[in-house]
């Protein structure tokens, strides 16, 4: 019985070790006030005067012109792992936001909402398609989340789900459809270039996976760091095993080298890539040691 | 380097007025509480040249006696004048008043911190003069200077009294340190300022501040590691919110521009990076301004500050950017474009390009974006988006400078990269609607006429070429055009016209360094003298490929070419040799079809059964080449079958002769069901010849009419088997009449009409293969009463794109015109003829087309020109011989009905002395000779002899000496013969005639 009572208390205590309440300002018609809100439901606010007021007050929702959410300490720093490019950290404290604020996701702009996006984001980055798919489920908030591009994300994730799946066939035409519409932002352009050179690839069409890749990391200028580096590596990969080019580097330098083949071109363009990866796409990082080979392929000038 | 505005408004910002109420002025001075007052207001009011004013005037009035008079606390009129310099930013003058306010009122020994003395006079601003005259310095690009009062601030100054803000003064000696290009300094205080921009606080504007003189100093010293590392360390202090960010958005674009000049690509890219979407921007700001909802005040949270004014234009400007199509993105994205291309990524640049014609097709570049990726497109090959982006240029931009040259790329990209297809789809619609003449339409015309000559459309390939080099001499592709229109015709097998052109091609263009066509006419050149059986300068057009252009594309095939030539020359080894090195340079490149060219050359000159009439010792050499095909390349090459009839021989010698029936069975059935499949028919012959060996005729009419792998729906396959049978019929027929088996004979010739009825009847031509079109026109023409109903079989041939049996069936057609009573049909078989005759590959084919065209015109009664043609056939250079008789009377008749008597009378007897035998040409020829010598009527004196005995002993002595073989004489060769006869007896009978029974006696008795 003991114990039991003890599970209690630590349940409830867990439990308030996580919620937070959130800081804000509930702006009404005539009035606005600043407040700490400590649940929400459809209709209804739950809030103190204080941080530390004992006493809890409710508006109904439909009384407020808006909530102004102050940025949670937790989620700050979440925000700079993120942009520090640690998603893995980022990851888990965006978690932990996510599942502070979590009583708050009934209401448009709540932070925990936003970090449940973030969490999606980091498992995207990191190609954790796996886990993307299982929080999925999970961070279904897009109702709370104020801003467009980032509902449009989740249509974006549909992409990634296909290649976690391995559907190339579907892909293709899935990011062929989205790529004809004007709606995305250029991080979101990256990554449907992205999927569509995997599906290109995974269906055996080399150029047109070089040009979704190419158009992967120059949609929002290498600022999707992560995406452009697999994408410059997805073009040597696809470069390096293309037929023609294998037959271009056996007869490179002898008296058979025909510099005009397709073989040459793509051999010439996967050398502009490594290089273009030493001086700037590799974010820093040395060219892998299957691409270095491709440099031997330079042409000699003129 | 200046100092950005940015700065200026930062360094300027940060002192509080309200100090000033708190300090003590001088006391009952009059004028000078009016010069504090009134500046005071004037600095409240933002008022800086009013208060200015007042404090120049209070310092000239009192300056000099200032210590005298107030002590230290004068100084405030110092400091604040100095404050107002600053903040009309002059300098120097700034500096000095700092200076002044420092130096010339010191607080003395009893002015000490904490006093509570208000008798004793106290500047309250000695030190933070210091931090200002920093400040001065730094505005006046002193930053040596600026930096020594900026230690010196920190030095002196009393920590309880003399607050600053630390966030800015960070900045500023960052700021400093980063314009005397002390990098790691500079760094070393933006990152303090960074890093306790909480607690300092550091305004974002602050960092923002220092980071753009970090990035300025950077690329001056090209020093991009700095910068990188920088950025790894604190990215998140310098990515703000977009609704931040965005305000930045210009200085960063700017900065990215900067370093792009710098060949600072990365950076280029980082900077450009920094900069938040404008789709982002607008909804972040419209997301923080709904939540504020009708709140007028801003609201701050941590270092953010929510200023709802703000919001409300900053959002405005943000959709108006967005609404003139050329937000941030754009410029981001056509430097992106620059970057890829520059460095070589011309596919990247492309990309860049297509996202800004797809995504921001209003920015006021976009001709020049879009003119862009028709280009980009164009060189990376992308063809049908050249021409797709291309006809949406034309249609955006009509009249634009680029237009010329996107019509260009449109067509020439689509050409060279082999888009044949496509080029002719377009060009064809183009062509007509371009004005004439034009570079446009010099253009379309050559990519038309290129592009028809490259797919193989040979004939409707050269009316353009030749338009093309007519029209437009001075074309840019004027050798090219050359080039084409030569090769063009030797593909058309017009050999001697090709000849001729190729050979001024090479005149023209000699130089290998201009002509990049001139290993590839080098080859066509060759080609035509090996079909016309010029080996010896076909010989030396290769042996210039081989030496001039060893690694030309066209060397294997130069190698197996050089390999038939030596081959033709009977130069069996040399041949060989060439064949193998063809295959070993072929397999070396991995041109499959080449290669297995070579081995089919190899299988076919070693497994020949004969060599010059001699046993071939080689054969069972072939058997490898004739394995390592079947292995490696008999899947796909178009050699197959060709290689398995060139090996039955072979393989029979080695005792595998049924394997080499079951491959030709094999690839019978295999190419039978490929329409227009090259070598079936050589295929069913070789099988045919093999399986004969074995069985009879009617055994292989059966096995024939259900043959394994061929059902009947497949006629061209079924049609090639009944045309063998026929063949295997043709043979009996010819043994019969041979062997004079009039039986087996008639059954031959009945199964032979049976089966070319079958043919006639059963399959339409379009499915018949041209061998079989011909063959049958070939037997409707010659083996019916109805010759002309084989036309259609010839001109199903000629109408067809593949060239086999091309100049068979135009001979056909000609001898069927040529004996039409129609002249215009004459003079049309006529042309058809002398087109075989200038350019067929086979002599025979050559002669017989001579020999036709004499007739023709002979039938005609062309008989002048007819006197020319015969006599150009019989000229000995050419050396025909087959027709010769027939000809050699043609040219005396030609003579005779042109009543040159004289010049008839010479050919007629040379008729008879070169074919007295021959009595279908010598009897006509004899009867006229007696009839023209006769006419003469020359009478002469004994013992000479007069014309009419002269022609009636000539006519005597032929049919004597020719009256032994009347018994072998063919009907119609009887009745030319029983002419003469007719005509001796009626001269014989003539009063004047001695009879040459009498001469005869009379001689005898002589004797």
């Amino acid at each position: 019985m003991k114990t039991l009572i003890s599970l209690a208390i630590f349940t409830a205590l867990s439990g308030s070790l996580w919620a937070e309440d959130a800081k804000a300002v509930i702006v009404m018609e005539d009035d606005a006030q600043q407040v700490w809100i400590t649940a929400a439901s459809a209709t209804n606010l739950e809030y103190k005067e204080t941080d530390k007021a004992i006493d809890r007050l409710r508006v109904a929702r439909s009384s407020l012109l808006s909530i102004f959410f102050y940025e949670p300490e937790l989620y700050k720093e979440a925000t700079v792992l993120f942009e520090n490019r640690d998603y893995a950290g980022a990851k888990a404290k965006f978690k932990e936001c996510a599942e502070a604020f979590k009583k708050l996701e009934e209401i448009p702009g709540n932070y925990g909402t936003l970090a449940g996006f973030y969490v999606l984001e980091c498992c995207r980055i990191q190609g954790e398609l796996e886990e993307l798919a299982q929080l999925l489920e999970v961070y279904r908030g897009q109702a709370s989340l104020v801003r467009e591009s980032q509902k449009n994300q989740f249509e974006v994730y549909i992409a990634w789900d296909a290649v976690r799946t391995k559907s190339w066939a579907r892909l293709e035409g899935l990011t062929a459809e989205m790529l004809a519409q004007k709606r995305w932002t250029g991080t979101q352009l990256a990554q449907i270039y992205y999927c569509r050179g995997m599906a290109c690839e995974g269906i055996g069409n080399a150029t047109d996976a070089l040009n979704a890749f190419n158009g992967a990391f120059t949609a929002d200028f290498t600022a999707s760091s992560e995406l452009a580096k697999k994408a410059a590596l997805a073009c040597l990969r696809v470069i390096k095993g293309h037929e023609e080019v294998q037959l271009a580097m056996k007869l490179f330098g002898t008296e058979d080298e025909d510099p005009n083949s397709t073989g040459s071109t793509l051999l010439q363009e996967g050398v502009a890539l490594c290089e273009l990866w030493t001086k700037a796409l590799g974010d820093g990082q040395a060219l892998p040691a299957e691409y270095k080979e491709l440099l031997k392929f330079k042409a000699k000038a003129g | 380097m200046k100092t950005p505005r940015i700065l200026q408004r930062f360094f300027g910002g940060v002192l509080l007025l309200s100090v000033l109420l708190t300090a003590a002025p001088a006391r009952g001075q009059g004028s000078i509480d009016e010069y504090w007052s009134n500046s005071l207001t004037a600095m409240n009011n933002e008022e800086w040249a009013k208060a200015l004013g007042y404090l120049e005037k209070a310092v000239n009035a009192y300056g000099a006696r200032a210590t005298t008079l107030f002590g230290p606390k004068f100084g405030w009129f110092y400091y604040h004048k100095g404050y107002c310099e600053l903040k009309l930013q002059k300098y120097a003058e700034a500096k000095k008043s700092f200076e002044d306010c420092y130096k010339k009122f010191p607080n003395g020994e009893a002015a000490k911190p904490g006093t509570t003395d208000n008798n004793i006079s106290f500047n309250l601003y000695h030190k933070k003069s210091l931090l200002k005259w920093g400040e001065a310095a730094q505005g006046a690009e002193e930053y040596e200077e600026a930096i020594r009062m900026y230690k010196k601030f920190i030095d002196e100054r009393d920590p309880t009294r003399d607050k600053y803000e630390r966030g800015a003064f960070y900045i500023n000696m960052a700021i400093c340190h980063f314009k005397l290009f002390k990098i790691p300094q500079g760094i070393e205080n933006l990152e303090t300022a960074i890093k306790n921009k909480e607690t300092f606080p550091t305004p974002d504007e602050g960092i923002m501040a220092g980071f753009q003189t970090m990035v300025q100093a950077v690329i001056e010293k090209k020093d991009e590691q700095a910068f990188m590392d920088f950025l790894r360390k604190n990215r998140a202090d310098i990515t703000l919110e977009p609704f931040q960010m965005h305000k930045f958005a210009t200085v960063f674009m700017k900065l990215a521009a900067d370093a792009l000049e710098a060949d600072m690509d990365r950076s280029a890219w980082e900077l450009y990076a920094l900069v938040p979407s404008n789709i982002a921007a607008i909804e972040d700001v419209q997301a923080r301004k709904e939540s504020l909802g009708n709140l007028t005040r801003p609201i701050k949270d941590g270092s953010k500050i929510l200023d709802p004014k703000g919001l409300a234009a900053d959002l405005e400007a943000l959709k108006a950017a967005q609404r003139s199509g050329n937000p941030n993105e754009v410029v981001a994205l056509a430097a992106t474009a620059y970057i890829h291309e520059q460095n070589r990524n011309v596919r990247g640049a492309f990309a860049a390009y297509e996202q800004l014609e797809l995504y921001y097709d209003k920015s006021k570049k976009r001709e020049d974006y879009l003119y862009n990726l028709v280009r980009t497109s164009s060189v990376i090959g992308e063809v049908l988006t050249t021409e797709k982006y291309g006809s949406r240029f034309l249609k955006a931009f009509p009249g634009s400078k680029y237009e010329e040259s996107v019509r260009s790329m449109m067509l020439t990209s689509l050409f060279y990269e082999g888009e044949y297809a496509k080029c002719i789809e377009v060009a064809t619609i183009m062509i007509d609607k371009l004005p004439k003449p034009s570079k446009q339409h010099d253009i379309c015309l050559h990519v038309l006429g290129g592009s028809k000559y490259y797919t193989g459309v040979y004939d409707e390939a050269q009316p353009l070429l030749d338009q093309h080099v007519e029209e437009y001499p001075k074309s840019d592709f004027k050798m090219a055009a050359l080039y084409f229109q030569g090769s063009n015709l030797s593909r058309l097998q017009y050999w001697s016209k090709a000849a001729s052109l190729l050979d001024a091609f090479l005149t023209t263009y000699p130089s290998p360094r201009e002509n990049i066509y001139l290993p590839f006419a080098l080859f066509d050149r060759a080609n035509c003298h090996y079909a016309e059986d010029e080996m010896d300068p076909a010989l030396e057009k290769l042996n210039r490929l081989e030496t001039e252009f060893p690694t030309t594309e066209i060397m294997d095939m130069a190698y197996n070419l050089k390999g038939n030539v030596l081959q033709t020359l009977l130069n069996f080894d040399e041949a060989e040799k060439y064949y193998l090195k063809a295959l070993a340079l072929a397999e070396r490149r991995e041109n499959r079809i080449v290669s297995g060219e070579s081995l089919y050359y190899l299988v076919g000159i070693l497994g020949a059964e004969k060599r010059e009439k001699e046993e071939n010792p080689r054969v069972k050499d072939a058997v490898p080449y004739y394995d390592k095909f079947w292995k490696e390349y008999g899947s796909e090459s178009p050699y197959k079958a060709q290689v398995a009839v060139a090996g039955v021989h072979a393989l029979t010698t080695v005792g595998r002769a049924e394997e080499a029936l079951e491959r030709l069975q094999g690839v019978i059935s295999e190419l039978a069901q490929v329409q227009g499949a090259f070598g079936l028919e050589e295929a069913i012959n070789s099988y045919t010849k093999a399986y004969l060996k074995e069985k009879t005729a009617d055994e292989l009419k059966d096995h024939y009419y259900k043959f394994p792998g061929i059902d009947a729906e497949n006629k061209a396959a079924q049609a090639l088997l009944r045309i063998a049978i026929i063949g295997v019929f043709e043979e009996q027929t010819k043994k019969a009449s041979k062997e004079r088996d009039e039986a087996l004979k008639l059954k031959a010739d009945a199964t032979i009409k049976v089966l070319f009825e079958d043919l006639k009847n059963d399959f339409q031509p379009k499915t018949l293969t041209n061998y079989i079109l011909v063959r049958v026109g070939d037997y409707l023409r010659e083996k019916t009463a109805a010759p002309r109903l084989a036309l259609p079989y010839y001109e199903e041939v000629a109408g067809r794109e593949d060239q086999s049996y091309r100049f068979p069936a135009l001979f056909g057609i000609a001898d069927v015109l040529g004996s039409s009573d129609n002249s215009a049909e004459n003079d049309k078989a006529i042309a058809s003829l002398e087109r075989i005759e200038a350019d067929a590959p086979d002599k025979e084919q050559k002669e017989k087309a001579l020999y036709r065209i004499c007739t023709i015109l002979a039938q005609k009664g062309d008989w002048s020109k007819c006197t020319e043609r015969c006599k150009e056939y019989l000229d000995r250079e050419k050396n025909y011989r087959k027709f010769g008789s027939f000809v050699s009377f043609l040219y005396a008749q030609s003579y005779d009905e042109r009543g040159m008597s004289e010049d008839a009378l010479r050919a007629y007897n040379n008729v008879f002395a070169a074919y007295a035998g021959h009595i279908l040409v010598s009897a006509p020829a004899v009867k006229r000779v007696m009839e023209i010598t006769w006419k003469r009527g020359n009478t002469a004196a004994p013992p000479a002899k007069s014309d009419q005995q002269v022609a009636y002993e000539f006519g005597w002595k032929y049919i004597d000496s020719t009256r032994r073989i009347l018994g072998q004489m063919s009907p119609e060769e009887k009745a030319l013969w029983e002419a003469v006869d007719a005509l001796v007896l009626q001269y014989e009978d003539d009063p004047g005639t001695k009879k040459m029974e009498d001469i005869i006696k009379e001689e005898k008795a002589s004797r």
